[in-house]
């Protein structure tokens, strides 16, 4: 098919983008989502659809930035869809959380209590922030949807809320969740082992 | 009635004082809600300790989200072939 030569163009800069920008999107997808193959399609969906966009970019801000809104929307995407066939991993999520009380609501205690004070450069650990990779990974993806979407939006929670398709009392209850589950997995992988 | 059942009753168990610790940190509480959170966590060790755990949680998350992961994850080059066939072909 003969292409004009803007259609030329645009292709060439977008290849041009996945040589230059493709392992730092690769390396933040994977990140997120802990998956390579997810990870893979991710990226290539960003730039297929950069393709598609490409009127939408705006020369005066940085291709990587743009690419990385893209990317995070892709991922935000993916974490819905997974969120949708994954209802059950809530539920016993949840009842595992109902643990972690009496049967009165009231803490059982544990003996870590105190652990995280004792702590004050603890996010300037690198292992830490294994831990808390195998910590994300533990929560349903719902849950994580519901943590993460906060600093990847970067918007009021109002329109989080609408973002993620949920009321905000369910919000603050899933983050209450959420919360409570990566307490106890940090306390398990990091203050108890250390 | 037990202690602490009156005192859940009054002043919240702490399955209900954390999650209104996790709604103020996006949401204004009620008033009621305000008072009765501030002498639970006058009074309960543990959700007082909650509550800076819960602060350390939110920087954890932040510092985890901007991390680009572990150096050296690269993308293959030969997805990086094909999803540049991909681009030509569309």
């Amino acid at each position: 098919m003969e292409k004009n030569p803007r259609e030329v163009s645009k292709h060439a800069v977008v290849s041009g983008w996945v040589d230059a920008h493709g392992d730092y999107l690769y390396s933040w997808a994977y990140h997120k989502t802990g998956n390579r193959e997810v990870a893979e399609d991710l990226v290539q969906e960003v730039f297929l659809a950069a393709v598609k966009n490409f009127e939408g970019f705006k020369e005066k801000s940085s291709a990587k930035t743009w690419l990385l809104k893209i990317l995070n929307n892709k991922i935000i995407d993916h974490y819905r869809k997974s969120a949708k066939k994954t209802v059950h991993l809530d539920d016993q999520a949840f009842q595992f959380t109902e643990t972690l009380f009496n049967a009165h609501g009231n803490w059982k205690a544990n003996g870590l209590e105190d652990a995280w004070s004792n702590d004050t450069h603890l996010l300037d650990d690198p292992a830490f922030n294994d831990v808390m990779n195998v910590c994300m990974e533990d929560l349903p993806p719902r849950w994580r949807l519901a943590v993460i979407s906060k600093y990847i939006f970067d918007k009021e929670t109002l329109e989080i809320c609408q973002e993620l398709e949920i009321s905000k009392t369910n919000y603050w209850q899933v983050l209450h969740r959420a919360k409570l589950l990566l307490k106890k997995c940090l306390e398990v992988n990091w203050f108890g082992a250390n | 009635m037990n202690l602490e059942k009156i005192m859940t009753k009054l002043f919240l168990s702490c399955k209900e004082a954390t999650c209104l610790i996790e709604k103020q940190s996006v949401f204004p509480l009620t008033f009621k809600e305000k008072c009765r959170l501030y002498v639970h966590v006058k009074m309960c060790v543990v959700c007082n300790l909650y509550r800076h755990q819960s602060k350390t949680i939110e920087k954890a998350l932040s510092k985890w989200i901007n991390s680009e992961g572990a150096t050296g994850d690269l993308l293959p080059p030969k997805t990086k072939e094909r999803i540049i066939e991909k681009i030509k072909e569309d």
